[in-house]
């Protein structure tokens, strides 16, 4: 299945088809999840009002680790199969994932200040969320700095899979030190401790972000592939010929 | 729903600000998108 959508008119097919219908999933989730999240969901008993900031604030931080787990992936596809489109989905899923670490850190930092009194603390989960924010700005300039685009790919590579150590510390760091951050809610032996009431549009958002990310890849690959395409043209273009040499 | 004086602020400006980064993005996106479309759309009609 891999190599069928190697071929990049094949995977336009996919995508021209898969695309619309993450833009709609994206909508539907989203409308859904803001709604349920801001006005039927109960307040939590202890933070009151602003833990509905976790509707918006721990969607981005699922697709920040999401997001850079699917550049890792296609980093190594790229390495060993060689599959032709690997670079060009990991290259686009940067400045997605890029937003995505950005928000989480922010709307972080914003429940932060009601919950624990600052915007910000030294703690493991924080301190490597800000490293993979950095590590992401470091993967889109690894890509502009170099003009060649297979030595860009082969630096983007190696970046971006000795970067991958950052996520399971980010994921575990709440276990391995002491953190101000809350340990793991969801993702847990013996099921999640967040009620129904508020699981409902957590998830919906969570899809929805998700949603948004498959879209915004598909449109970032199509674009690249398009400029491709023009560069090829440009390449094959036939050249003048030199003018006639005026007698003296 | 009734928010307190004291969290309304923080919630607001989360919200505000992650959809208008969302927003943002998707503009972007689709922009270049769009962009990279006609230019090759434009070279077909030379060609």
């Amino acid at each position: 299945m891999w190599s069928r959508f190697s071929n990049p008119a094949k995977f336009e097919g996919l995508a021209r088809i898969a695309g619309p219908i993450a833009c709609g999933v994206f909508v539907l989730c989203a409308a859904f999840g803001l709604v349920a999240g801001l006005f039927f969901s109960p307040a939590d008993y202890q933070q009151g009002d602003s833990a509905r900031i976790m509707y918006v604030h721990v969607p981005a931080a699922w697709m920040a680790m999401a997001s850079y787990s699917f550049i890792a992936m296609m980093s190594l596809i790229a390495f060993v199969w060689r599959h032709s489109l690997a670079d060009v989905a990991a290259r686009a899923a940067a400045a997605p994932g890029t937003i995505f670490t950005a928000l989480a850190l922010f709307t972080g930092a914003v429940w932060g200040k009601p919950t624990w009194g600052a915007w910000w603390v030294w703690d493991a989960r924080l301190t490597s969320m800000l490293l993979l924010l950095f590590i992401y700005f470091g993967y889109m300039a690894v890509w502009q700095a170099v003009p060649e685009t297979a030595r860009a790919a082969r630096f983007a590579r190696i970046l971006a899979l000795i970067g991958f150590i950052n996520i399971p510390i980010i994921k575990f760091s709440v276990d391995w030190w002491n953190s101000l951050h809350q340990t793991a809610s969801i993702i847990r032996a013996g099921g999640p401790t967040i009620h129904p009431s508020m699981l409902t549009p957590l998830f919906a958002m969570i899809i929805a972000y998700t949603a948004l990310f498959v879209w915004l890849v598909f449109l970032g690959m199509r674009a690249a592939l398009a400029r491709r395409r023009i560069e090829a043209r440009g390449a094959r273009a036939p050249s003048r010929p030199a003018a006639p040499a005026e007698a003296t | 729903m009734d928010f307190s004086a004291h969290t309304t602020p923080y919630v607001l400006t989360a919200y505000a600000v992650s959809l208008f980064a969302l927003a943002v993005l998707i503009v972007w996106r689709v922009r270049e998108f769009k962009k990279a479309k006609r230019e090759e759309e434009r070279l077909g009609e030379r060609d």
